[in-house]
Formats: structure tokens, C-alpha cells, sequence
């Protein structure tokens, strides 16, 4: 409380402090300085005293994990460096620092564990991975139509899942659910890590776009994983 | 003692943020949407086989919800029975739902009348959701589409 109006005024320098920063995107904010764009794109200031740098908005996931722009992720290597990075920058790291890095820390973390969460899943891989080379593929894989008798045949087996899942007590069977949706997906993605090797991204865009139908019962395997505590990595 | 505090106080506020969306989801739904999703009609399935049964089976890449919707027709072509099996968020519960119920009693020939826009009128969809709507409608047509193509097949 005696600090009261010290802390204020501090704030008023963070807030005045944030401004500059989105201005000048490539100095570091505490000892000035001057990054080089990818150096911008680290977690840290590449000086002695390691300061923590907010998120520059142009980093992409693959840049954030240090792994190949690839489909093919080598998940053990994802997973490695994704704790690796949470280990430096969690915000329990940054109680007793200053606000501005308190707040830095949340936002590296946060941008952390949406980045692992979507590459490490295929479907969600898939989807960014279009979105990065052009935003308009999206779109297009959802306009997409398979054949009656492709779209049939998804549709019977995603209904299916959904019931076996309605059905699931025990944790074996979550496992067993997860082998299924593991084999069904497979086909999928080699195909798209086919396609996205070659470049054909006509061919990319309908596979993603039938592998979003499993979006859902993706969801739902993720959460009875949760539920009966079984680790997915 | 001071990062177990900080824990405590993240879990807290990471409590009331859930609590929040909590309400803002149930606020947003129309207490139409809320009541077929908390007492669905007519869930279930009609044997697919039987002639007199046609199946429409839909689903959207988009949201990844899937929707099954039978009906049973008389040999005067009306919906004697109707059942759905919907895995997707409350207002494709909801659409089906009272999709269902609408048809029930209705000629095939009525029931293809049923529009998208009628479905999401009477549930007060907001524009984000009339692709279940859509959803509900095209569910209808593929039923009536199944059970047609059976009839001639069987003639």
C-alpha cells in the first residue's frame, strides 16, 4: 500500500513502455538493443541478462518449435521442445518480476501451448499448415465436395465412433477408440504429407477438407483421454 | 509459498473465467434450443433395412457434426415415424430434433416443403448457427431421396 503510488506510476511507464515496443518491433525492450528479425522471433534477448521479448506476431508455429516447415512432425522432437520452452517461460517463472514481463511470460506461454496443441494434432496440423501458405484454403477445403459415396462412407464411420464413445466406461476401451481413429486417419495423412511435399495443394485441400469431419470425435477422444488420465503423447 | 499463492490465484481466476463462458453459453442459446436439447424428440433409429424406412445421413466439414435422421412411410406416403441421432452442438440437437417433429404426420411431399429458414425461425438461431438449420433440412431430403430410391428399386 505505501507503494501505491510508486506502483502507479510504474504502470504508467509499462503502458507507455508497450506502446513504443509494438512501434518498434525489433529492439528489445529493456536494453535497447537492435534484433535482427529472427532474433525478434525468440523468447529471449540474445544479451547477457536474457530478458524476456513479447511475442512478435509474425512467428509461426514451426519457427516457435524450431522444427521443419514439414507435415511429417516428429512428435517426440515436438514435445521435447515444447517443455522445453515452458520450462523457461511459465509465468509461475515470473512472480517477482515486473508486470510487463509477467505479462510477456503469459503471452509467450499461451501462444506455446496453442502452437503444440495445433501441430501436434494432424487434423489441426493439416489445417494450419493450408492457412499458412494461403489463407484462402480453408475456405476451399470446406466448399469441397467428395462423392456421394466418399462422403457416405465418412459420415457412417463418424457416426459410429460417436456411438462407441457414447458408450465408453472404462479406460481401455478409450485406448481402443484411440487405435481406431488412429487407423482411419493414417491413410490421410500420408496422403497429405504426400501432398504437401510435392506441393499439390488442390490434393491437400481435399484431404484436409475430409479430415475435418473428424474433427469433433477428435475432440471428444481428447477429452475422455483427459477424463480416465491416459497420456496421448 | 509465494508460487503456490500465484498457483491458487490462477486456478481461481481460471474458475471464474469458465463459470463466465458457462453463463454466456446458456444465455446465448434460445430456451427453444435448450429444451430439444435437454428433452430431445424422437432419438433413437428405425431399422434401416426395412423397405418402408429411408435413412438420411448429413454432415458438415465445417463443425464436424453429423446427423442421422429415419423415417417410417405408410403406403400413402405418409411419415408415420420419425427418429434422429444427431453428434454436434445443441443447435443441430435442436434442429433435428424439431425436425422430427414436424414431419411426423406429413407426406413426404409436405415434409420436402420444411425450410431451413422455417427451422431456424422457430428456434431463434443466430446467424452463426443457421448452418444446422441447413443441416436439419438437407437431413430431410436425404431420408425422403433413401427412401424413394428403395421404393423404385423395389418395383
Amino acid at each position: 500500500m505505501v507503494f501505491g503510488r510508486t506502483e502507479n506510476l510504474k504502470k504508467l511507464l509499462f503502458i507507455s513502455d508497450f506502446n513504443r515496443i509494438s512501434l518498434t518491433n525489433y529492439n528489445c525492450w529493456s536494453c535497447k538493443k537492435e534484433l535482427t528479425e529472427k532474433e525478434s522471433k525468440l523468447q529471449f534477448c540474445p544479451c547477457e541478462i536474457n530478458t524476456i521479448l513479447p511475442v512478435n506476431n509474425k512467428i509461426n508455429y514451426f519457427e516457435l518449435f524450431n522444427i521443419n516447415m514439414e507435415y511429417n512432425v516428429d512428435v517426440k522432437l515436438l514435445t521435447k521442445n515444447f517443455r522445453q520452452l515452458m520450462k523457461k517461460l511459465h509465468p509461475d517463472l515470473f512472480t517477482l518480476k515486473s508486470d510487463l514481463e509477467k505479462k510477456f511470460s503469459a503471452e509467450q506461454s499461451s501462444l506455446v501451448n496453442k502452437a503444440y496443441d495445433t501441430l501436434k494434432s494432424p487434423i489441426k496440423r493439416g489445417v494450419y499448415m493450408l492457412d499458412l501458405i494461403d489463407p484462402h484454403f480453408n475456405a476451399e477445403a470446406i466448399e469441397t465436395h467428395e462423392s456421394d459415396a466418399e462422403k457416405r462412407l465418412i459420415l457412417m464411420e463418424i457416426l459410429e465412433l460417436n456411438e462407441i464413445i457414447d458408450e465408453i466406461k472404462q479406460p481401455k476401451e478409450v485406448e481402443e477408440l484411440a487405435e481406431r481413429l488412429e487407423e482411419i486417419m493414417r491413410p490421410f495423412e500420408d496422403e497429405l504429407e504426400d501432398a504437401f511435399s510435392q506441393k499439390n495443394y488442390k490434393k491437400a485441400i481435399s484431404v484436409v477438407s475430409k479430415m475435418r469431419y473428424f474433427k469433433n470425435v477428435d475432440e471428444r477422444l481428447k477429452d475422455l483421454q483427459l477424463k480416465f488420465n491416459i497420456q496421448n503423447v | 509459498m509465494s508460487v503456490q499463492l500465484t498457483r491458487n490465484i490462477l486456478k481461481n481466476t481460471r474458475l471464474l473465467k469458465s463459470l463466465d463462458s458457462v453463463k454466456i453459453a446458456t444465455s446465448s442459446y434460445h430456451e427453444k434450443v435448450i429444451d430439444h436439447y435437454e428433452n430431445p424428440r424422437n432419438v433413437g433409429s428405425l431399422n434401416k433395412k426395412d423397405e418402408n424406412v429411408g435413412t438420411g445421413l448429413v454432415g458438415a466439414p465445417a463443425c464436424g457434426d453429423v446427423m442421422k435422421l429415419q423415417i417410417k412411410v405408410d403406403e400413402n406416403g405418409n411419415i408415420i415415424d420419425a427418429k434422429f441421432k444427431t453428434f454436434g452442438c445443441g443447435s443441430a440437437i435442436a434442429s433435428s430434433s424439431l425436425a422430427t417433429e414436424w414431419i411426423k404426420g406429413k407426406t413426404t411431399e409436405e415434409a420436402l416443403k420444411i425450410k431451413n429458414t422455417d427451422i431456424a425461425r422457430e428456434l431463434c438461431l443466430p446467424p452463426v448457427k443457421l448452418h444446422c438449420s441447413m443441416l436439419a433440412e438437407d437431413a430431410i431430403k436425404a431420408a425422403i431421396n433413401d427412401y424413394k430410391t428403395k421404393k423404385k428399386v423395389a418395383q
